[in-house]
């Protein structure tokens, strides 16, 4: 047995009192539980830390994923509302013909509105995006024809509806050939289905991990505290009183791991951003990957909390509690 | 208040820990309960608190039949009753204060009414002084004195100690004694398990003694009914 310290035995019993006596909250139940979970937490610092950054970098993962699903989504949708219809008119067609065909297509089911590009406008464009302006000089006469960039409806988008409106729009005796170009729409759209079902299984997986590291942390702390739970037995405490703590505690990880999981996610997003709206504009693509909303991001700790609540609550009154009773 | 009817018990491994016993203590008793190691003291301590039940026979706890009590109920019948022990179990990783209101908590008492039952508890036992300290700091004296402070700081009308000066010297025995002394004389039953026969020497209360998980009849008492040495009751315990 140590020595009792000399200060404080010389202490007034009411200064130790004063002293020893913790605010109003943590003697009712839930204060109690809560000034428990926190002790401990500060009481082991390394571990609980290490804890914590396990829970969020699995966490990390699934999120960083729904980031990147979420933006491939919104990124795809931007590509089917884009995706046009170039018509080329025969270089016979006079401007005012080309506007009103235009016109007439607008009407047209399916196609959502119409522009007509003049031949001076295409040339103008050509000069200005391209380096064989020059070249175009030595032809003498405009060799670009009239064109009517045609927007169909968002339903009409999809590769087969979009060549049956171009074969359609082909038939015009004016237009000389239809041009579209929605290959890499369409193979985007297949890559985005493929890893939504792969990051939807990883994102179980995960979950599945943070439950277990959730479940294991518990159950450390269970034979950690065995002395605590035999006292409040014996001292006639119910299982909710004593389970109340490691409830909290499974919720304090989640949240916290939510937290560093948002933390790591939204920075692992700002690096992947840039390179990505990069590849997008490789491909025409008018934006690149967007931020997620707010309330996505907000929902994240909250996330957490709820899979730290249910891992412990599985913990504590799942099928393996009676092993982990007997143990502990 | 207490009474054993043929009451055994058998652990799982089929060791008989207790069989046949039968007694009954009055209320307001104070009474050793005496035995080698290994003679049942601690088992029939835990049958009291419900922390063990009988293979058979019946226990009554201040007219409460055992058998009849439904779980819920064995909570607070636990929390009715003060438990000390030979190690104290007190928890290191809060000061005493927060040791002793531990069953108030458990309770669901007020905030008040913590403050000033473990205050005058601590007071009773000497330890107001040592409030804010951790256990592990204090001597071992204290930290029984502790446990018993714990233990009464609800008030309980039965009082179960195993061993609590097992690990205490003569002087430091007789202190813990003398505290335990106080309660019984406000009103509290007392049921004392010891092997110590230099304080059953001194000290001549009535005796339950057990060998071998039996009841072995104790020399000029009766075990089927142990009220004879009873301190007159005084005044309301204050703790």
């Amino acid at each position: 047995m140590s020595e009792p310290r000399a200060g404080h035995r010389n202490a007034s019993p009411h200064t130790a009192l004063t002293r020893a006596i913790g605010s109003r909250m943590s003697y009712t139940q839930r204060g109690y539980a809560w000034r428990r979970t926190l002790a401990r937490l500060r009481t082991r610092p390394f571990a609980s830390g290490l804890t914590l950054l396990v829970l969020g970098i699995v966490l990390a993962m699934p999120v960083l994923l729904s980031f990147l699903a979420g933006a491939l989504d919104e990124l795809r949708g931007n590509e089917d509302q884009g995706a046009t219809l170039t018509a080329y008119l025969s270089l016979d067609v006079a401007d005012l013909d080309g506007a009103s065909l235009a016109t007439q297509l607008a009407a047209r089911p399916g196609i959502q509105s119409t522009r007509y590009v003049s031949r001076d406008e295409a040339l103008a464009t050509f000069r200005a995006e391209s380096d064989l302006g020059d070249a175009l000089d030595v032809l003498g006469s405009n060799p670009l024809p009239g064109a009517i960039v045609i927007a169909p409806e968002r339903a009409t988008a999809g590769r087969q509806r979009m060549q049956a409106l171009a074969t359609e729009i082909e038939q015009i005796s004016d237009i000389e050939r239809v041009r579209y170009d929605l290959q890499w729409v369409e193979r985007l759209r297949a890559v985005v289905a493929v890893a939504r079902v792969a990051a939807a299984l990883l994102a179980g997986f995960l979950t599945l991990t943070a439950l277990l590291v959730v479940g294991n942390t518990i159950r450390l702390e269970l034979l950690d505290r065995r002395s605590e739970r035999e006292v409040s037995h014996l001292l006639g405490a119910s299982r909710s009183f004593m389970n109340r703590p490691f409830v909290y505690t499974g919720l304090l990880y989640g949240l916290l791991g939510g937290l560093i999981a948002t933390g790591l996610a939204i920075a692992a997003f700002s690096l992947l951003k840039r390179p990505a709206d990069e590849l997008a504009g490789l491909y025409g693509a008018q934006m690149g990957l967007s931020w997620p909303p707010k309330a996505l991001i907000g929902l994240i700790p909250a996330t957490g909390a709820l899979l730290g609540l249910v891992g412990a609550l599985s913990t504590l009154y799942g099928p393996s509690r009676q092993r982990i009773y007997a143990d502990a | 208040m207490i009474t054993f009817d043929s009451v055994s018990l058998r652990y799982s491994g089929g060791k008989a820990a207790l069989e046949n016993i039968s007694f009954s203590l009055e209320t307001g008793s104070f009474t050793f309960l005496t035995g080698h190691s290994g003679a049942g003291k601690s088992s029939l301590l835990r049958l009291i608190a419900r922390l063990e039940r009988p293979t058979s026979g019946r226990i009554d706890v201040g007219g409460i039949d055992y058998s009849r009590l439904k779980p819920r109920r064995e909570l607070a019948l636990r929390r009715q009753m003060g438990v000390i022990f030979q190690d104290n179990q007190l928890l290191n990783d809060r000061n005493l204060f927060d040791n002793v209101a531990l069953p108030l908590i458990i309770g669901g008492y007020g905030y008040n009414d913590i403050v000033t039952r473990v205050s005058a508890a601590l007071h009773r036992v000497g330890l107001e002084h040592a409030a804010d300290m951790q256990p592990e700091t204090l001597s071992g004296g204290e930290q029984q004195r502790a446990g018993i402070a714990r233990a009464l700081v609800a008030r309980p009308r039965l009082l179960l100690a195993d061993e609590p000066t097992g690990n205490l010297d003569a002087a430091m025995s007789e202190d813990i004694m003398q505290l335990l002394l106080q309660f019984h004389r406000s009103g509290v039953t007392v049921l004392f398990a010891t092997h110590d026969t230099e304080l059953l020497a001194r000290h001549r209360f009535a005796q339950l003694k057990l060998a071998g998980g039996r009841s072995v009849s104790p020399r000029g008492l009766s075990d089927t009914s142990l009220a004879q040495h009873q301190i007159p009751r005084r005044s309301e315990s204050h703790v």
